[in-house]
């Protein structure tokens, strides 16, 4: 059984198709990249996987349980959680806070226990500070515990906001364009971050533009166009299919189709 | 400078009842940018529900009615947003939509109160009535002390539940990015209908002192008090909780010293003229930050 099975997906908003009858897997292990021209519908492939759209049709199973109707923090519960293409960190809170609110829903004490010290939730305050610290070291923030998330320089943000998907203890991580706006040395930095992540969870999907960094560490890539898969296979395979190449740089033979990608 | 003692400690025991019922404003504002009207009326109800208690089960204990009050109070602002904001929240509607079923709440409660309340001022229960303490010339009510330690109490406990409760530092998360926090998937609705249920359980304390302070209620102290409260959000800038609380002092002392130096009737109307001055001056308030709408 595949980690992830993402089968005929469809959404409709309007007349317009943005996801269009889209399939592919993801094995244990694995860095499945998702990619495509801008408008390709990329990240409403996330926000559906999320549950922050339904689709249409389709099924989205993790682990052979089917995700879709489940609400977004239903959906983070079962082993998804995400980042965001323009860094979505909360700016007045310190760097400490925004990992543990990755793990507000990972908490066991209810409201109304939090508001009085009891065993419970110290202990569980205790192990969420212990386990914050052990996220900030693997993404190499751990001296900046107590800085405001906003004076990280741009890479940190990032990784940050990598660490506080990792608080939700996913067995998926989403990456939503993780290397965009980074320099080429940052970038060849994050690629080799990411594929260390598969030894805290169970598979990747990453949405990336950057082509360097999607060839390196992609076991597959899924290619959409227009909301529907147009190819799949190994960073060789897709480098050199046709299709992929026509939606990119437009069909050869002086077509006027180059404007659409 | 007697007078200017005992003008300036009645003020400050006011601007506590104005404090605690305009973080409930605040408090939400900073999360939906919503201005729940609702809340003047729960300040009413949660005084009525004091009064009704007290007059019945629990009569003879403050303690025991007051908890009770609380506990009412918390479930009645959950209540609230269950069923008048979430579902317009979640089909995307416009807050001007919210605001207005918010002002529909208000009123159904207001009558709710007025049917089983009736509406005369009966006398309502106060702790250590008649006693005083003379404080540098400024007679002093032991409730009105009682009502400015419990108000700092608070709002120590507020610091405390903001920085270091997970439902705090939630709302915190809540009140930066609305957005990001539902598409991480946190339990943004429960998290909302807590801030109800806080900012009701404040109202609610402010309510009751507000009653006690008078020695009696009145179904007209709701819209009194809720209105000039959230004056006092407007004035400290509204969504800052430190403003709402900076807000409500300033207001309640202005007050005073405008109905002590010059007429009772100005009083009445100098909260608003303020909230008007404001408004035209500085919108944000004195710690609102201007905000840059993202195109």
């Amino acid at each position: 059984m595949p980690l992830l099975e993402v089968k005929d997906l469809t959404i409709r908003f309007g007349g317009l198709v943005a996801v269009d009858n889209l399939s592919f897997t993801m094995e244990k292990g694995q860095v499945v990249a998702l990619i495509g021209p801008n408008g390709a519908g990329k990240t409403t492939v996330i926000n559906l996987l999320t549950g922050f759209y339904t689709p249409n049709e389709g099924e989205v199973r993790l682990n052979g349980e089917n995700l879709v109707g489940m609400s977004t923090d239903q959906v983070v519960e079962k082993g998804l959680s995400r980042t965001f293409q323009n860094i979505r960190l909360f700016s007045n809170m310190s760097v400490e806070d925004n990992i543990l609110i990755g793990m507000q829903h990972r908490i066991e004490y209810g409201a109304f226990l939090s508001l009085f010290p009891n065993s419970k939730k110290n202990h569980w305050e205790k192990e969420a500070k212990a386990e914050t610290l052990e996220i900030l070291k693997k993404v190499g923030l751990e001296d900046s515990l107590s800085e405001k998330s906003t004076s990280l320089p741009y890479g940190k943000q990032r990784k940050l906001e990598i660490g506080r998907a990792l608080a939700a203890h996913p067995k998926i991580l989403l990456l939503d364009e993780p290397a965009a706006g980074m320099n080429p040395a940052e970038k060849q930095e994050l690629s080799t971050f990411i594929r260390s992540l598969l030894n805290e969870v169970d598979g990747i999907l990453l949405i990336e533009h950057d082509m360097k960094v999607v060839m390196s560490i992609s076991d597959k890539i899924v290619v959409l166009n227009h909301g529907a898969k147009i190819c799949e296979g190994t960073p060789a395979e897709v480098q050199n299919n046709p299709e992929v190449i026509e939606a990119y740089l437009g069909k050869k033979g002086g077509h006027h189709d180059v404007a659409r990608g | 400078m007697s007078k200017f003692l005992q003008i300036l400690v009645n003020g400050i025991s006011l601007g506590s009842i104005y404090a605690l019922t305009a973080i409930g404003y605040s408090l939400i504002y900073s999360i939906l940018q919503l201005i729940n009207m609702s809340n003047a009326a729960v300040f009413l109800t949660s005084a009525v529900i004091f009064y009704a208690l007290y007059s019945s089960i629990t009569a003879g204990s403050v303690a025991l009615t007051f908890i009770l009050t609380l506990i009412a109070a918390g479930a009645l602002g959950y209540v609230i947003e269950f069923i008048a904001i979430r579902p317009i929240r979640e089909k995307g509607d416009s807050n001007t939509y919210a605001l207005i079923s918010s002002i529909g709440v208000k009123t159904i409660l207001e009558q709710l109160c007025q049917g089983t309340f009736g509406s005369e001022i009966k006398p309502f229960p106060t702790l250590l009535a008649g006693k005083y303490i003379n404080l540098a010339g400024a007679r002093t009510s032991a409730i009105q002390i009682i009502i400015i330690v419990v108000t700092l109490v608070i709002l120590l406990g507020m610091t405390w539940f903001t920085q270091h409760n997970r439902v705090g530092r939630g709302l915190r998360a809540l009140s930066q990015n609305l957005n990001a926090c539902h598409l991480m998937g946190m339990p943004v609705n429960t998290l909302i209908g807590l801030s109800f249920t806080v900012g009701s359980m404040l109202a609610a304390v402010s309510g009751v002192a507000y009653c006690m302070y008078l020695s009696s209620i009145s179904i007209s102290v709701g819209s009194a008090i809720g209105n000039k409260a959230f004056a006092a959000t407007v004035l400290g800038g509204i969504g800052e909780l430190k403003g709402a609380v900076i807000g409500g002092y300033i207001l309640a002392i202005a007050e005073n010293f405008v109905s002590g130096y010059w007429s009772m009737s100005a009083s009445n109307f100098i909260s608003f003229a303020i909230l008007i001055l404001v408004l035209i001056i500085k919108p944000t308030g004195i710690f609102g930050k201007k905000e840059q709408k993202k195109v």
